[in-house]
C-alpha cells in the first residue's frame, strides 16, 4: 500500500491538475472546484502516507528511472522534507478552500482557471524544492516558483499590482542569478550537482578552495535572502503582499517565503556541513541580519496605515526570528526556527485570511477605519485576535512556544543579547497588533451601533480561518505534537559533518 | 463524602478550569431576558469553587496537593496547593463573590453586562490558576490571561479617555509580562528549574546573573503590584474603571503581583529546609541582598503612595494611591522575610496577613466611594460633606474600613500592621542599623494614613452637607449586602486576630524554610493586645491628627505636585512616544527610498560577500 513512489505521485498529481484545470475550468467554476477538492486532498493524503512511512522506517533516496545519482535526478525523502511537504500541502489546502469564495471578489471570472493553474504549479514547485536533492533541480523549481508567485500577484490587473509584480520579478531575478552564480562556483570546485555527492567532495576539498566556497555560499545565501525577504533585502515584499489577492498573500507569506528558508537550511547544513559553515562564519552574519530585521520589520509595521501592508512588514520581522534560530547553527536553534516556520505559517495565514474577510465584507483596509468591526464580524475578529496574541507571545498560542524555544536556543548558544532583542521585538509586536484589537472591540463605530451580530461571511471562508486559529491554540498548548517530529528531523542535518 | 474527597483530590484544578470555561460559555448564551439566571450562575460558580477549595484544607495541612498535567507546553505543567496559596485562593473567592454581588447594581448597562460577566469569570479562573500554579510556565499563562481579562473589565465604560488609561494598563502589563518571561527563561536556562523551589544552593555558585533574574522578576511582579516607580498605572486606570473592578483589582489582582514577589524572594532565592539547619550564612547571602533592596523599595513605595494620596482630592485616585502605599507595607514585609532569611518568619506572615486584610478594607473603601459616587455623581471629596445623615449605613462601614486601614486596635489592620512593625524592628535588631530609620518612616507613613482617612471620612461624611444632597434617598440593598459582608470580616478578624494567624498563617510559615524555634517564640500565641503596640498606635494617631490639623490650616492638601515629578513622564511616556514617533519617521523618510532603491540589494550583497571574505582572512 505504502510505497516509495508516493512523493513523486504527489508531484505528478499537482502538475496534472494544473494541466487539466484550464481544460475543464473554462466552462464552469463549480466543476473546477470539485476537481481541486478531489486532487488536493488526494495529494495531501499521499504526503501523509509518505510522512508516516518516513517516520516509521526512516528516510530514503529516490532516483528517477534508477539512473545513478551522478547523472540522474534524485529526490531525498527524509523526515525533514516529508514534514515540510506535508506542512505546505496542509496550509495550502485551507488557503485554497478559503480562496474558492474569496477569489470571486478579487479577480474576473475568466481568470479563475488561470489563477488556479498558477496556484497548482506553485504548489508543485514548492513540494519539488523540498524533495529535490540536487542543486540544478532546486534552481529550476525555484525559477518556476518565482515566476508563478509573480503572476499570482499581478493577476489583479491593477497598476499597483503590476508595479509590485515587476519589482518582485526584477529583484527575484537578481536573487536567482546570484544563486545560480553560487551554484556554478560550487560546481566548479566539486564537479557535482547532487547535494550528497557534492557534500562529500566539499569536505575533502575545503582546505584547497576556501575562497571559492566562501563566494559560492555568500552568493547563494544572499540570493536566497532576497527571495526569503531578510531585512534589508525585503523591499519587494510589502508591495507584493499588500496588493496581491488575499489567498495569494496568505500563501506567499505563509509558505512560499519559507520554502526558500528550507533551501538555505539545505545548502548550509546538508551541502556544506555544520563545521565548514561555522568556520566560514556564515551563521554569525545571518544572526546580525536577523536581529536587525526583527526590530526594523516591526518598526516599519507600526508606521503602516494599510492593514495588509502592516501584516507584510510583520512577516519581515517574523522571518527575522526564523533566521535567528537558523543562524545559531545549533540543533536547538534549528528546531526553534522550524517550529517558528510552522507556527508563523498558521498565525500569519489566520491573520491574512481574517483581514481578507474584513476586506471582502466591508472593503476597509485602513487601520483607522476598523473601529467597532469586532461587533460586525465577531468570529473573524476573534480569529484575528488569537493570531495577533500569538504574534505578541501570549502563552497558550504557538507563537509563545516558539519564542520560548528560541530564547532557550539563544541562551544555549551563549548569546544573551539576542534575548533582549526578542523581548523588544515582542513588545513592538504588541504595539501594532493590540491597537487593532482594541479598536475593533472597544471603540464605537460612528455608522453602526455596537451590537453583536452574527456575521455574514460565507462558511467556506470562515472554516479555514477558524481551523488555523484552533491549530495555533492546540499547537500552543501541546507543542510536542510538532516538536517531536522536528526533533527527529533536525539531527539529520548535523550528522553530515561527522 | 469519601467519593467527593477523591474527586476533589484528583481533579480540582481541572474542575475549576472546566467549570470556569463552561460558565464563560454559558454567559454569552444567556440572553438579556435571563439576567437573573446569569448573575446567579456567576455567584454560584464562584461559591462552588471556593467551597471545593476550602474542602481540601485538611489534606493541604498535611502535605501540599500536587496535580500533574503531562505534555502541556512540552514539559508538562503541574498545580500545587499548599497552605500559602490556599489562603489566597479562598480569599480570592470571597473578594470575587462580594464584588459580583456589588456589581449587580454597579454594572447596569444592559448590553454590556454580558461582556462584563464573561471577563469577570475568566479573571476569576485566571486568578485561581495563577495562585494554584506549581510551575512557572503555567503561572505565566494564567498571569497573562489575568492581565488581559482584567484589562477588558477595566475599560468597561469605553470612550477615549478610558481607552487611553487602559493603554497605560495593558502596555505596562505587557512589559511586566515580558520581564517575567525573560526571568523565567533565564532562570530555567541557568538552573534547569521551572518550579517554585529553593534554589539558593545553585545560586551560590552563580555570578551576577542571579541578580538580573531577581530584578526581572521583581520588576515584572512589581508592575502588577503597583510598586514605585511603576505605580502610575493604578490611579490612572482606577479613575476610569467600574467600582467593582477597582475592588477586585485592589483586593486581589495586585496581591497576585505581591504573591509573585513573595514566591520569588522567599522561595526561589531561599535555602531548602535540608540545608538551612546545617549550612551557614553563605547560602543566604543572595536572599539577604535581595531582601535589603526589597525593604527599601517597599519603604519608598509606602512613602510615595501616602504622600500622593494626601495631595489627592478625587476619592478613587486617593484610594488608588493608598493601595500603592499599602502594597509598600506588603513588599517591605517580603523584604524583611528575604533579608533575615532563616529568621524572617515575621515578615513573611506579616505580608500574607496584610495582603488579606488590605484586600478586605480596601475593597470596602472602594465600594463606599462607589456608593457615594453613584448617589451624588461627585468624585471630588472636597465638594461633599455631611453625608452620614443621608446614607448612615455607608458611613458606618466607611468608618469601620477607615479604622481598619489606619490600624485601630480591634480592627483587622491593627493585627497585620503590628506584625509588620515587629518585622521591621527585627530587621534592625538582627540586621543592618539603617533599618532604624525605616522603622521611623514606617510610623510616619502610618500617621500619614491616619491623616488621610481623617480627611476621607471627615470631608465625605462629616461637616456641612451641601443643599443638593440633603434630599437624596439612596437605595442600595445589594451594595449594602456586599459592604456588610466585608465589614463583618474586618471586624471579626480585628476581634480575633490570633485565629487567622494560628490556624492558617503559622502552619504556612512552618511549611517553608523558617526557624521553628523562632516562629514559636515570636509568632505562636502572639499577644496582640500588649500595651507597647497599643501605645504605638496612640502615638501614630496623635501624629496623624497633628498632620491633619496642619494640613487643613495651611491648605496643604490642595497643593499639587509639579508635573516633572510624575513617574509616568519618566517611564511610560518616553517609551510609547519613541515607539510611536520613531516608526512614523522611519516610514515617512526611508520606506519609499528603500523600496525604490535596488542599490540596497547590491550593497547588501557586496557587503555580505566582502564581509565573509574579510572574516575568513582572505
Amino acid at each position: 500500500m505504502n510505497n516509495i513512489h508516493f512523493p513523486v505521485y504527489t508531484l505528478l498529481l499537482l502538475l496534472a491538475t494544473a494541466v487539466v484545470i484550464p481544460i475543464i475550468g473554462k466552462e464552469s467554476f463549480s466543476r473546477l472546484k470539485t476537481l481541486m477538492m478531489v486532487t488536493l486532498p488526494a495529494s495531501w493524503l499521499l504526503s501523509v502516507m509518505t510522512f508516516l512511512k518516513v517516520n516509521q522506517e526512516g528516510g530514503f533516496v529516490y532516483n528517477f528511472g534508477n539512473w545513478s545519482e551522478k547523472i540522474g535526478i534524485q529526490f531525498i525523502i527524509d523526515e525533514f522534507s516529508a514534514l515540510m511537504s506535508l506542512f505546505i500541502l496542509t496550509v495550502s489546502f485551507f488557503v485554497i478552500l478559503y480562496s474558492l469564495k474569496d477569489i470571486e471578489h478579487e479577480i474576473d471570472p475568466d481568470q479563475f482557471s488561470g489563477y488556479y493553474t498558477l496556484i497548482f504549479i506553485l504548489l508543485f514547485s514548492m513540494v519539488g524544492i523540498t524533495f529535490s536533492n540536487d542543486l540544478f533541480n532546486m534552481y529550476v523549481f525555484m525559477e518556476i516558483l518565482s515566476l508563478t508567485s509573480c503572476s499570482i500577484i499581478s493577476i489583479k490587473r491593477k497598476k499597483d499590482n503590476y508595479m509590485a509584480a515587476l519589482r518582485y520579478l526584477v529583484l527575484n531575478t537578481i536573487g536567482s542569478l546570484s544563486v545560480l552564480l553560487g551554484m556554478a562556483l560550487l560546481y566548479m570546485v566539486t564537479g557535482h550537482l547532487n547535494v550528497t555527492e557534492a557534500a562529500r567532495n566539499i569536505a575533502e576539498i575545503y582546505q584547497l578552495y576556501p575562497t571559492n566556497l566562501l563566494l559560492a555560499v555568500g552568493f547563494m545565501v544572499t540570493g536566497m535572502g532576497i527571495k526569503a525577504a531578510v531585512f534589508p533585502l525585503h523591499i519587494w515584499l510589502p508591495d507584493a503582499h499588500s496588493s496581491a489577492p488575499t489567498p495569494s498573500s496568505a500563501l506567499l507569506s505563509g509558505i512560499v517565503v519559507k520554502v526558500y528558508i528550507f533551501t538555505i537550511i539545505k545548502i548550509l547544513f546538508k551541502l556544506l556541513g555544520i563545521d565548514i559553515v561555522n568556520s566560514l562564519g556564515v551563521p554569525q552574519y545571518i544572526t546580525y541580519f536577523a536581529a536587525v530585521g526583527m526590530i526594523m520589520g516591526s518598526v516599519f509595521a507600526i508606521g503602516q496605515k494599510d492593514i495588509k501592508r502592516m501584516l507584510a512588514y510583520s512577516s519581515v520581522a517574523q522571518i527575522g526570528y526564523i533566521f535567528l534560530g537558523l543562524g545559531l547553527a545549533s540543533e536547538q536553534g534549528l528546531s526553534a526556527a522550524l517550529f517558528h516556520v510552522i507556527a508563523h505559517a498558521l498565525m500569519k495565514s489566520a491573520l491574512f485570511l481574517s483581514v481578507g474577510a474584513i476586506i471582502y465584507k466591508t472593503g476597509k483596509r485602513d487601520i483607522r477605519e476598523l473601529n467597532g468591526i469586532g461587533y460586525e464580524m465577531p468570529i473573524t475578529m476573534t480569529v484575528f485576535t488569537v493570531a495577533a496574541f500569538g504574534m505578541i507571545g501570549i502563552p497558550g498560542i504557538n507563537g509563545f512556544m516558539s519564542k520560548i524555544y528560541l530564547s532557550f536556543a539563544v541562551l544555549d548558544a551563549d548569546k544573551p543579547v539576542f534575548l533582549v532583542i526578542i523581548l523588544i521585538s515582542s513588545f513592538l509586536n504588541a504595539f501594532y497588533y493590540l491597537p487593532i484589537v482594541i479598536s475593533a472591540f472597544l471603540r464605537e463605530n460612528k455608522e453602526r451601533k455596537s451590537i453583536m451580530a452574527l456575521e455574514k461571511i460565507p462558511r467556506g471562508m470562515l472554516i479555514p480561518m477558524v481551523c488555523f486559529a484552533l491549530a495555533s491554540i492546540i499547537m500552543g498548548f501541546y507543542p510536542q505534537i510538532v516538536m517531536d517530529v522536528i526533533e527527529k528531523a533536525v539531527p539529520t542535518f548535523f550528522l553530515m559533518g561527522n | 463524602m469519601d467519593f467527593l474527597e477523591i474527586v476533589i483530590l484528583l481533579w480540582l484544578p481541572a474542575l475549576v478550569i472546566f467549570f470556569g470555561l463552561l460558565e464563560a460559555l454559558i454567559i454569552p448564551l444567556l440572553g438579556d431576558n435571563h439576567r437573573f439566571a446569569r448573575r446567579l450562575s456567576v455567584n454560584g460558580f464562584i461559591l462552588f469553587t471556593t467551597i471545593l477549595i476550602m474542602m481540601t484544607f485538611n489534606q493541604v495541612k498535611e502535605a501540599p496537593i500536587v496535580y500533574e498535567f503531562g505534555n502541556v507546553f512540552g514539559m508538562g505543567i503541574f498545580f500545587k496547593i499548599d497552605l500559602l496559596n490556599f489562603i489566597l485562593m479562598v480569599f480570592a473567592g470571597i473578594i470575587f463573590m462580594v464584588a459580583s454581588i456589588y456589581s449587580l447594581e454597579d454594572i447596569k448597562q444592559k448590553d454590556r453586562e454580558r461582556t462584563f460577566y464573561f471577563f469577570f469569570i475568566i479573571s476569576y479562573v485566571a486568578t485561581i490558576g495563577t495562585l494554584m500554579a506549581g510551575d512557572l510556565l503555567s503561572f505565566f499563562l494564567f498571569f497573562e490571561v489575568m492581565t488581559f481579562s482584567s484589562y477588558a473589565l477595566m475599560v468597561h465604560y469605553r470612550g477615549d479617555s478610558v481607552l487611553e488609561a487602559g493603554n497605560v494598563y495593558i502596555y505596562m502589563g505587557i512589559i511586566g509580562g515580558l520581564c517575567i518571561l525573560s526571568g523565567i527563561v533565564l532562570l530555567s536556562a541557568y538552573t534547569q528549574s521551572y518550579e517554585w523551589t529553593n534554589l539558593a544552593v545553585k545560586f551560590s555558585t552563580m555570578g551576577p546573573i542571579k541578580y538580573i533574574i531577581g530584578a526581572l522578576f521583581i520588576t515584572g511582579f512589581g508592575i502588577k503590584a503597583g510598586m514605585v516607580p511603576f505605580h502610575f498605572w493604578m490611579p490612572k486606570i482606577y479613575r476610569e474603571s467600574p467600582i467593582s473592578v477597582n475592588a477586585i483589582s485592589s483586593g486581589i489582582l495586585t496581591k497576585v503581583g505581591a504573591y509573585g514577589i513573595l514566591r520569588v524572594a522567599t522561595i526561589i532565592f531561599s535555602v531548602g529546609t535540608a540545608e538551612a539547619s546545617t549550612s551557614g550564612i553563605v547560602l543566604w547571602a543572595t536572599s539577604q541582598n535581595i531582601g535589603f533592596v526589597l525593604i527599601w523599595l517597599g519603604i519608598i513605595t509606602m512613602v510615595v503612595g501616602v504622600f500622593l494620596a494626601l495631595l489627592e482630592g478625587n476619592m478613587k485616585r486617593m484610594l488608588a494611591y493608598h493601595s500603592v502605599s499599602q502594597m509598600g507595607y506588603i513588599i517591605m514585609g517580603i523584604g524583611v522575610a528575604a533579608y533575615l532569611g532563616f529568621k524572617g518568619a515575621t515578615g513573611f506572615s506579616g505580608s500574607i496577613y496584610h495582603m488579606i486584610n488590605h484586600g478586605f478594607f480596601k475593597a470596602l473603601l472602594f465600594m463606599v466611594a462607589g456608593v457615594v459616587y453613584l448617589n451624588t455623581k461627585e468624585m471630588d471629596m472636597y465638594k461633599l460633606g455631611g453625608l452620614w445623615k443621608v446614607m448612615p449605613f455607608a458611613a458606618v462601614v466607611a468608618l469601620i474600613a477607615a479604622l481598619g486601614i489606619t490600624g485601630m486596635p480591634g480592627f483587622n489592620g491593627f493585627a497585620s500592621k503590628s506584625i509588620l512593625h515587629h518585622a521591621i524592628i527585627e530587621a534592625y535588631k538582627y540586621g543592618h542599623p539603617s533599618f532604624e530609620y525605616a522603622e521611623i518612616i514606617f510610623k510616619v507613613v502610618s500617621a500619614g494614613t491616619v491623616c488621610s482617612f481623617l480627611k476621607f471620612f471627615g470631608f465625605i461624611f462629616l461637616g456641612k452637607c451641601p443643599e443638593k444632597y440633603k434630599k437624596l434617598k439612596p437605595r442600595y440593598p445589594r451594595m449594602a449586602l456586599a459592604m456588610g459582608i466585608l465589614a463583618t470580616f474586618v471586624v471579626l478578624i480585628g476581634i480575633r486576630p490570633d485565629f487567622v494567624l494560628n490556624t492558617f498563617i503559622v502552619p504556612a510559615v512552618l511549611s517553608f524554610t523558617y526557624d521553628p524555634a523562632f516562629v514559636s517564640e515570636h509568632l505562636v500565641g502572639l499577644n496582640f493586645w500588649n500595651s507597647k503596640d497599643i501605645m504605638g498606635m496612640v502615638y501614630v494617631y496623635g501624629l496623624g491628627a497633628i498632620i491633619f490639623t496642619i494640613g487643613v490650616k495651611f491648605h496643604l492638601f490642595h497643593k499639587h505636585l509639579p508635573n516633572w515629578l510624575n513617574a509616568e513622564r519618566f517611564i511610560y511616556r518616553p517609551v510609547t512616544q519613541f515607539c510611536e514617533e520613531f516608526p512614523n519617521m522611519c516610514v515617512q523618510k526611508y520606506e519609499k527610498p528603500m523600496i525604490l532603491g535596488d542599490v540596497v540589494i547590491y550593497v547588501t550583497l557586496l557587503t555580505v560577500v566582502l564581509g565573509l571574505l574579510v572574516n575568513s582572512g582572505f
